[in-house]
């Protein structure tokens, strides 16, 4: 059985249990520019509809909740935006794209080690971040 | 979150799907921040009305409220939209201009009464008032030389802050959300708009998540206190400076200053900076802009008054844009005699927020910290800062610099 990495993390919004391929950038993107609404592609990520989406942190925070909110009414939305750094505008969007949204609680997170295991089944259970073959 | 039993019926959906919404949204944001209760605004100031902040999924999301009969519940305002006029550059493309109609519209439509980035001048607030405003410049004037108290609302939360009438109790809306944790002694201050707004950025650089507490100014006028807030919110995410006995009850905050740390600017190291700026000069159309944030009626009729002793009628090369609410009359007497001398009025517009390349426009001179901080990226051109009498003097003489 393969091996599955934990990461704890604390929900701010949505639901205690989501599930979804894993998609990391490693790099904090800017919804101005970096996300093409048309079909759900971040820069240097791909396709992030109905994903479990990791990233340090968004910037472009007075598009930003209209753009999740537009990804949403498409279908195209994560599931889930898992990231270190949250303030009121971020928690705006989730909320009208209807996306979970949680905090990592250590501040030293790996996110090249979690880009390593880009693709693999991502399940948030309350506290818990699980990543590996869980499906 | 504690709601009241009329704030859970509009959960629920008692007044329909943008009420629904915005009750959720404002919920949700609360509680992320700890706060236990809403709490009632009288005034909301919505931000991101440009259609080259917002793009089409702003629209996309403004329209979407629209067509469920969204109505502002407490009395709105919002941002200015984007600069969509002929000029002698040339125009900005149809399809945009056509959408940044449809926004204004919108928003009229729910009730939004001006669009101007100074509230203050269209309905000014009271001590110890609440709101729920989007725009940086305002939420500092508001908090820091009224003494209302406003968080700083970014993308919709403000709109939807004004449907519902009601904000979050949490940031600066409880008193320890209002307490100084940088300490900034300002030396050998210099009071004109130009340097206020220079020491805005600076001030704003020290203490970028962090109110400060500033001494060395006391004494500065409305104008430059305006000019030094509106750039301070370009570098710092802080809502509120407490200027030292110019703050509505500065002392009282001295009381229990717990202060992390502490900075000293003295304003000579940023004069040999401004001499950098100031020749940045290039080739190409050049724009003339004041009015960042937009000008009171005071600094209207102080314009036509300079323009008037300076005797010249007819400029040369470049256009004088004067940013101002659209609730300025056009019809005003100081407002004709400035059109007649060949300026500008914008009114409802911003030009830092207006993708301005595209009209051919290369770069700006103005007197704004802001302008100076946003428009390089936003608008798309090169900013040269100047004094507002010398824009005002080079303005005359056809685009020669005048020093």
């Amino acid at each position: 059985m393969s091996q599955v990495k934990i990461y704890e993390v604390s929900r701010v919004y949505g639901s205690s249990n989501v599930c979804g391929e894993l998609k990391v950038s490693v790099r904090p993107f800017s919804f101005l520019g970096d996300v093409v609404v048309e079909n759900g592609e971040v820069r240097g990520v791909g396709s992030v509809a109905r994903s479990v989406l990791v990233v340090p942190a968004l910037v472009g925070s007075t598009v930003g909740p209209y753009v999740l909110y537009a990804l949403g009414k498409r279908g195209l939305a994560p599931k889930a935006l898992i990231t270190r750094s949250i303030d009121p505008t971020l928690v705006a969007g989730c909320v009208l794209a209807d996306v979970s949204l949680y905090r990592f609680v250590s501040g030293a997170v790996d996110f090249n080690e979690l880009k390593a295991l880009e693709g693999l089944d991502a399940c948030v259970e309350g506290d818990k971040l699980r990543i590996g073959l869980l499906r | 979150m504690y709601l009241s039993r009329e704030e859970e019926a509009i959960l629920d959906g008692e007044l329909g799907y943008p009420y629904a919404l915005a009750m959720k949204v404002v919920v949700a944001v609360g509680e992320s921040l700890k706060a236990e209760r809403l709490i009632p605004v009288v005034h909301a100031h919505v931000s991101g009305v440009s259609y080259f902040n917002i793009g089409d999924a702003g629209l996309e999301f403004i329209e979407s409220l629209v067509g469920n009969n969204a109505v502002f519940r407490v009395f709105t305002t919002a941002n200015p939209y984007a600069a969509i006029l002929s000029s002698s550059y040339g125009s900005l493309p149809d399809d945009v201009v056509g959408k940044q109609l449809k926004i204004i519209n919108y928003l009229r439509s729910m009730g939004a009464r001006a669009f101007t980035c100074a509230p203050y001048y269209v309905r000014r607030p009271s001590y110890g008032e609440h709101l729920a405003w989007a725009e940086s410049n305002a939420v500092l004037y508001a908090n820091s030389l009224i003494g209302a108290w406003s968080n700083r609302e970014g993308g919709p939360l403000a709109l939807l802050e004004g449907l519902l009438g009601k904000t979050y109790a949490a940031g600066v809306h409880i008193r320890e959300g209002r307490e100084p944790k940088c300490f900034v002694s300002v030396k050998n201050h210099e009071s004109s708009f130009l340097y206020s707004s220079m020491l805005g950025l600076k001030v704003g650089e020290l203490c970028p998540d962090s109110i400060p507490f500033v001494e060395g100014l006391e004494g500065m006028s409305e104008e430059h206190a305006r000019a030094f807030l509106a750039s301070f919110g370009s570098t710092s995410n802080a809502p509120m400076v407490v200027f030292n006995k110019l703050t509505p009850h500065s002392q009282e905050f001295l009381k229990h200053l717990d202060i992390v740390e502490r900075f000293s600017v003295d304003l000579s190291d940023l004069r040999s900076a401004l001499s950098d700026l100031r020749d940045a000069r290039e080739n190409g159309e050049v724009l003339y802009f004041i009015g960042c944030p937009h000008l009171s009626l005071e600094e209207i009729t102080n314009t036509l008054r300079y323009l008037l002793g300076e005797g010249r009628k007819s400029p040369g090369k470049g256009e004088l844009w004067l940013g101002v609410s659209d609730t300025v009359s056009l019809d005003d007497e100081t407002l004709k005699h400035l059109s007649e001398r060949g300026v500008r009025i914008v009114r409802g517009m911003c030009p830092v927020t207006t993708k301005l390349s595209l009209m051919g426009i290369k770069y700006v001179v103005t007197d704004s910290g802001k302008a100076l901080h946003y428009m390089p990226k936003l608008a798309g051109v090169k900013v040269v800062i100047k004094d507002r009498g010398e824009i005002l003097k080079e303005f005359l003489h056809g685009g020669e610099e005048v020093r």
